[in-house]
């Protein structure tokens, strides 16, 4: 097989007929698919059940795979694809079910959409709490600029395969970084500038 | 990825890439090869009427992302050193850059691997993780219940977007009350009796009308998203 990553090619084996070569990627991919779709989704067992949708597309794409971009890339837009999917779905779902009266509770049917409520620094963040302020932060991105980051950063696929899985140009793709990261940087700068980070991760002293 | 949502990113594509700050513009004029000249324009904070502007473009964030060249990399790292507000810029950028890389993250457990090989080719539906509401059982059943529940899903949306519009994209509770008692007389209806919101929405997705509903009800979220993020 001329030129193609290892990954490409454990799916070019199991489109040739090796079913431990599908093992293998649910192996290789389950930790990058089930935490990519935990950060949209918010809830371990969501991520997981959204991780084998994924692997089971994986698996029914078998006959029609092209290797024409990275097999890591295509992962990516599929897992991406199917969490905002799903997110869209729940978002419909919860406004017609704010709508809707709740039977024997006469109007007490109220939307939940505002239980976000924006994060105040606390003198020292714990580890955990500071999680949970970059998770807020970076969900509260818009879709694309969150998508970016999210496939960059925490995924750390190269800009290149960024734009590759989000179908996008590379400077598309720079430019929705670009954003993104200023914008979590300013909302960053209540934590860094009091220097509330912990593990001395304060602003830069220059 | 398609959505209303995304024309307002490409919006600031355009202004990105042509308003972006002058370092980030020179920067990325360095990284393609024009020359270093342009680079050191903000070295010792010379740029007329701003001082010393931020470094936000992308040249800078290729450079603390390993994506440029060693060349325009060290071209970048020699005005850092020589430029303390760009080098604060880019320390804060790479922290911001860094606490993403961090977040936690999710392994599924020992036995995701075979849950996953078992459901290839089962149609049980426990290894179909869409969780929408069972398909086709409803249409099955009920035909003529499936028409109206889907009218009165229309009709719900409909009034929930106008409303939202009047209101300035969001929902008052009050609003959110009238529009569910408009909701339960029309739910109350004989043959709607036993459908759920769940079941409605089964039926909406099931005929592709959520397709033309989604992208003013997007519209509608972004709005109420944006007025409780500032």
């Amino acid at each position: 097989m001329p030129d193609v990553d290892p990954e490409t090619e454990l799916m070019l084996r199991f489109r040739g007929g090796d079913d431990a070569a599908f093992t293998e990627i649910v192996h290789r991919f389950q930790g990058r698919v089930a935490s990519l779709a935990y950060r949209y989704l918010g809830s371990a067992a969501d991520a997981e059940d959204l991780a084998q949708e994924v692997f089971l597309r994986v698996h029914r794409a078998r006959e029609t795979y092209e290797p024409t971009a990275k097999f890591s890339t295509w992962v990516h837009r599929i897992t991406v694809n199917a969490s905002l999917n799903l997110i869209r779905r729940r978002r419909v779902r919860r406004h017609l079910n704010a709508a809707m009266p709740t039977r024997g509770d006469d109007g007490e049917a109220h939307a939940d959409f505002e239980d976000e409520s924006a994060p105040r620094p606390p003198d020292v963040l714990e580890e955990a709490e500071l999680a949970d302020v970059v998770g807020t932060i970076v969900d509260a991105l818009p879709e694309r600029q969150r998508t970016a980051i999210l496939l960059n950063k925490y995924q750390a696929l190269s800009y290149e395969d960024t734009a590759s899985a989000m179908e996008l140009s590379l400077p598309a793709v720079k430019s929705l970084l670009t954003r993104a990261r200023v914008n979590i940087k300013e909302a960053l700068l209540p934590y860094l500038d009091a220097g509330k980070l912990p593990g001395g991760k304060s602003k830069g002293q220059s | 990825m398609s959505g209303d949502a995304q024309d307002e990113d490409d919006m600031h594509a355009n202004d990105d890439q042509h308003g972006d700050v002058q370092h980030g513009d020179a920067l990325q004029a360095d990284a393609d090869g024009l020359g270093a000249e342009r680079v050191l324009d903000c070295d010792g904070h010379q740029i007329p009427g701003s001082g010393c502007e931020p470094l936000a473009g992308t040249g800078l964030l290729a450079h603390l992302d390993g994506e440029l060249s060693a060349i325009a990399s060290a071209r970048v790292a020699e005005h850092l050193a020589a430029c303390p507000t760009c080098a604060h810029e880019a320390a804060l950028l790479g922290v911001a850059g860094d606490l993403v890389a961090a977040l936690p993250r999710h392994t599924p457990g020992a036995d995701f691997v075979g849950r996953v090989t078992d459901c290839v080719g089962n149609p049980d539906p426990d290894c179909d993780a869409d969780d929408a509401a069972p398909r086709g059982r409803l249409l099955r059943l009920w035909p003529a219940a499936a028409a109206a529940a889907v009218l009165v899903v229309a009709i719900a949306a409909r009034s929930m977007l106008d409303r939202g519009d009047t209101a300035g994209g969001v929902l008052t509770a009050s609003e959110e009350r009238e529009i569910a008692s408009d909701l339960y007389v029309l739910t109350n209806l004989e043959t709607l009796e036993t459908v759920g919101a769940d079941e409605l929405i089964a039926l909406v997705e099931q005929l592709d009308l959520l397709e033309g509903l989604e992208p003013e009800m997007s519209g509608l979220y972004a709005a109420a998203d944006d007025g409780e993020g500032g």
